[in-house]
């Protein structure tokens, strides 16, 4: 096996190549609603730094710059244009004595609106090198770039925040909303994204997470996990985006991969938006989510997806996807792909867990230039598009054991990918995942695409050995921990860990 | 009064003058119990000591309201030349672009100490160094060159990068409205200056850049540290491994500095030094006749001064896996300069690649060098304006790879 065009040549022995016009559907939400602030009114410690109107954004930098631990910095009622980035350095002076606990709020995140869209910066808020940082009611809207960007820190809790850009879904709007990278302990609640080209919370490279609570709205994907671990994803909102939530795990080349991320108790309905992100060719960027996708895991280990009410997507529910499918080109041998394979990149997602979820109107009208092979082939043979989708090619490359040094090992029972209890939808599968089933390969002992397809699940994803459950993600910030394992107080989701 | 428009417009122009506190507890205003004051001095304490060849007290221990606090030029209104002490002018073989400004750069070694050699990292200064840069924008590019008199060149920021006990710090100072002295400006701000670049006037909006986003650019994590340290970026090997033309003639810097007794541990024999070749400007019109190799050092050191401060491990953008070291060999570590591989932290642009090879248009990596667009241009920081010849290098670097489409 050389590795190469697995994909197109086992579709093209696989799948009947009738063509099929696959309808526009311009669907997506069309909701502005910003979400509503608590009812309670701003309250500001004494000693809070608040900040003047006229001047903003130089105040708003001397604020930063001079911020000792525990300093409050508010920033006034209404909406200001900000004329460059904010940068927040808990280290300016990089001697290793970082100040800590640093809050930067405003009085709401419909009250205070920091509008970066005339800034010379890329980004609107960028937090660097912090230790317990808060970012709470306020909205950060129309960044170029990114709203919100935090970067080697330790600790963050964001709550009720909102990263809007407005009006008309825009590929020029800014990439991601919320976004923490290489980060830890990191908390995000309460809040709202709307209209990001890319993610609307996306967390990438870090550990130690919890995102919940939040509504993510119109946006390409709603809520975003990418190359991170120890992830909770719980009682959220993901409406009206092109894909509801991400999984995924790309080849970085960072030493940062992604495992054992927990999505559960979400609210994942009418994800048919548009894909609006830029028509890169980039192999695994949000471009490729197929409008009308609740739920992907691309790549990643250790998924487990529960008690989701997953509702009205065009074109599947919930799709499991080794990176074989972003990329064909995808070989230990490929000069892309040997260095962050050796760097621990797997690309073949091992223990996935779907379960209990409510799942419900998938699959009317499937589009996504990334499977058109596939959807064509589905609603040539079968007039359907399965509920849940896995590509089942990198497990079968694995347990073929010929390119064990781009697959991994074949698969044992606790690295299969699983589903039980999931409203009775219908399930596919691309590939056969047996290597010793002749009929998952050609003449020339290629993988060849099976289309696998059951209207009700049967034995697709059926395991006989129940995989474990995952431990719970906990954030501690200022010393006190959050998430369901956490012994946290208080925790308006608490009914979400129960399950 | 001059031949150009210098309307300073700082934005933050009013910070610094009404409280001392607001500025970093800059001024030294609290250390006046010293009692070293001079009646010639603008500051109080520390920052108004007369004694020694320059201000070392107030270098290791205040951030002064005023650069001439610091007494580091013999004449206070001119800080490209005659410095005072130790002081050793330096230039670099390839420079990173600031919008076409030119730069005066300058260190000084406290008195009987010096650096240590670093084959690839910064030299290792002793604390008490302290690193000053002076941007300054010519009337016209084709005429460089500070002259107080005939007044072609405006000055517009110094920055000083001082190595204190518990690190190194960075001070922005902002050139006042008549040029006597420049002000400490921690916020930053924008100066809007006018030059002329190959024919073409540039009316540029200077953003001088507020102290946490100095840092952003003069950051060094170490791997498994938890302390991003303030680090210079410039006094590297092989950025001084070249000719200077100094008062006593010309002489290798690295040279220089030894015979100066500010560095110690260079290798006898320096052409083992692996240097990046000079590129400036003027070399454009002849990138035409280099070797394929010669595109890749120009192209590998001019990525090195100009990205890999922030891309390398250590830096900025350690996240998005383009990192450019000049040492880092290209050859074996393709994707690390951005060969075939997928963005990670770009939001915009409809590319695929950072670089595709043989196909400069469709790269990321150079779409970026030519857009001036928050979120788009790289670098993000000390550039508003395209840097053509930069851009050309990098074009050429890249089109003169074997075509490979990536897919």
């Amino acid at each position: 096996m050389t590795g190469q065009h697995w994909l197109k040549s086992g579709l093209a022995a696989g799948a009947l190549m009738a063509t099929m016009a696959l309808t526009g559907c311009g669907g997506g939400g069309d909701g502005s609603d910003e979400g509503s602030d608590q009812a309670a009114g701003p309250q500001f410690p004494a000693g809070a730094k608040m900040l003047a109107a006229d001047n903003l954004t130089q105040d708003a930098k001397e604020a930063f710059i001079n911020a000792q631990s525990g300093d409050v910095i508010v920033f006034p009622e209404g909406r200001f244009k900000i004329s460059d980035k904010l940068t927040f350095d808990a280290d300016s002076d990089g001697d290793g004595e970082s100040v800590k606990n640093i809050t930067i709020m405003g009085y709401g995140k419909g009250k205070t609106i920091l509008d970066f869209s005339e800034a010379t910066g890329g980004d609107g808020i960028l937090v660097e090198n912090g230790v317990d940082i808060i970012i709470k009611d306020i909205g950060v809207y129309e960044a170029a770039n990114n709203a919100i960007k935090l970067k080697d820190t330790n600790g963050i809790h964001i709550q009720s925040v909102a990263t809007v850009w407005e009006g008309v879904l825009d590929k020029d709007n800014g990439a991601y909303g919320l976004y923490p990278v290489e980060c830890e302990n990191i908390l995000i609640e309460d809040s709202y994204v709307r209209g990001s080209a890319d993610a609307g919370v996306y967390v990438g490279q870090s550990k130690n997470i919890v995102v919940r609570r939040n509504t993510a709205e119109e946006n390409v994907a709603g809520i975003e996990i990418e190359n991170s671990m120890h992830a909770d994803v719980y009682d959220n909102v993901a409406t009206g985006n092109t894909g509801g939530i991400l999984v995924f795990d790309l080849p970085i080349g960072n030493g940062h991969y992604g495992s054992t991320v927990r999505v559960f108790d979400n609210d994942i309905s009418n994800n048919n938006q548009e894909n609006f992100a830029n028509a890169s060719s980039n192999p695994a960027g949000v471009h490729i989510v197929p409008p009308g996708t609740g739920v992907i895991v691309l790549s990643t280990n250790d998924v487990e997806i529960y008690n989701n009410d997953i509702s009205d997507h065009k074109t599947t529910s919930v799709a499991i996807s080794s990176f074989y499918l972003a990329d064909e080109n995808l070989d230990y041998s490929n000069p892309t792909y040997k260095p962050v394979i050796d760097d621990g990149w797997n690309p073949v997602p091992r223990n996935i867990h779907i379960h209990d979820n409510a799942i419900s109107d998938s699959g009317a009208a499937p589009e996504g230039s990334l499977i058109a092979d596939i959807i064509t082939g589905y609603v040539t043979n079968y007039g359907a598009f399965p509920a849940v989708l896995y590509d089942g090619l990198g497990e079968l490359l694995a347990n073929t054991g010929t390119v064990e040094a781009t697959a991994g090992a074949p698969f044992s029972a606790e690295d299969m990918i699983c589903a039980e209890n999931n409203s009775d939808v219908s399930f596919g599968q691309v590939y056969g995942t047996s290597a010793t089933d002749p009929d998952n390969f050609d003449g020339s002992m290629m993988p060849k695409a099976r289309l696998l397809f059951e209207a009700s699940q049967s034995t697709l994803l059926n395991c006989a050995t129940p995989l474990n459950r995952l431990t719970a993600a906990t954030a501690t910030i200022n010393g006190k921990a959050y998430g369901c394992d956490s012994g946290e107080s208080g925790d308006a989701s608490a009914a979400s860990c129960a399950l | 009064m001059k031949r150009f428009q210098f309307d300073l417009k700082l934005l933050g122009l009013a910070l610094c003058v009404s409280g001392i506190a607001a500025c970093g507890g800059g001024g030294g205003g609290d250390r006046s119990d010293e009692g070293r004051q001079a009646s010639t001095s603008k500051e109080s304490g520390v920052c108004g000591d007369t004694s020694g060849a320059i201000n070392q007290a107030a270098l290791e221990d205040a951030d002064c309201k005023y650069l001439s606090s610091y007494r580091l030029f013999a004449d206070a209104s001119n800080p490209t030349e005659n410095p005072n002490g130790r002081g050793v002018i330096y230039d670099l073989t390839t420079p990173l672009f600031s919008d076409y400004a030119s730069k005066y750069r300058f260190v000084f070694v406290p008195d009987a100490e010096a650096a240590a050699y670093n084959e690839h990292e910064v030299f290792d200064f002793p604390v008490g160094t302290v690193l000053v840069k002076t941007f300054s924008m010519p009337a016209d590019t084709a005429f460089r060159g500070f002259d107080a008199n005939a007044q072609d060149e405006r000055l517009i920021e110094t920055r000083l990068l001082i190595h204190r006990e518990k690190g190194w710090v960075g001070l922005p100072y902002v050139w006042n409205d008549d040029f006597s002295d420049a002000e400490l400006q921690i916020a930053g701000g924008v100066v809007p200056v006018t030059t002329v670049h190959n024919g073409v006037q540039l009316d540029i909006d200077y953003r001088v850049p507020d102290k946490n986003q100095c840092k952003q650019c003069h950051q060094y994590k170490a791997s498994g540290s938890d302390v991003s340290a303030i680090s210079p970026i410039g006094p590297k090997a092989r950025l001084l491994n070249r000719s200077l033309d100094y008062a006593s003639g010309s002489e290798n810097e690295l040279s220089h500095w030894i015979s100066k007794g500010i560095l110690t541990g260079v290798p006898s024999d320096l052409n083992t030094i692996q240097t990046v070749p000079s590129y400036h400007d003027s070399d454009a019109s002849l990138l035409a006749g280099k070797s394929d190799e010669e595109l890749m050092q120009l192209a590998k050191g001019y990525l090195d001064i100009n990205c890999s401060h922030c891309h390398r491990p250590e830096g900025s953008a350690s996240n998005t896996g383009l990192h450019m070291e000049f040492w880092r060999d290209f050859d074996t570590n393709l994707t690390k300069h951005g060969v075939c591989k997928k963005p990670i932290a770009f939001g915009g642009g409809a590319l695929a690649y950072d670089v595709v090879p043989g196909d400069a248009e469709n790269s990321i990596l150079h779409y970026r060098m030519s857009s001036t667009e928050p979120g788009e241009l790289m670098p993000e920081l000390g550039r508003t304006v395209v840097h053509e010849e930069g851009l050309e290098l990098i074009g050429k670097w890249i089109n003169s790879m074997t075509p490979d489409s990536c897919d």
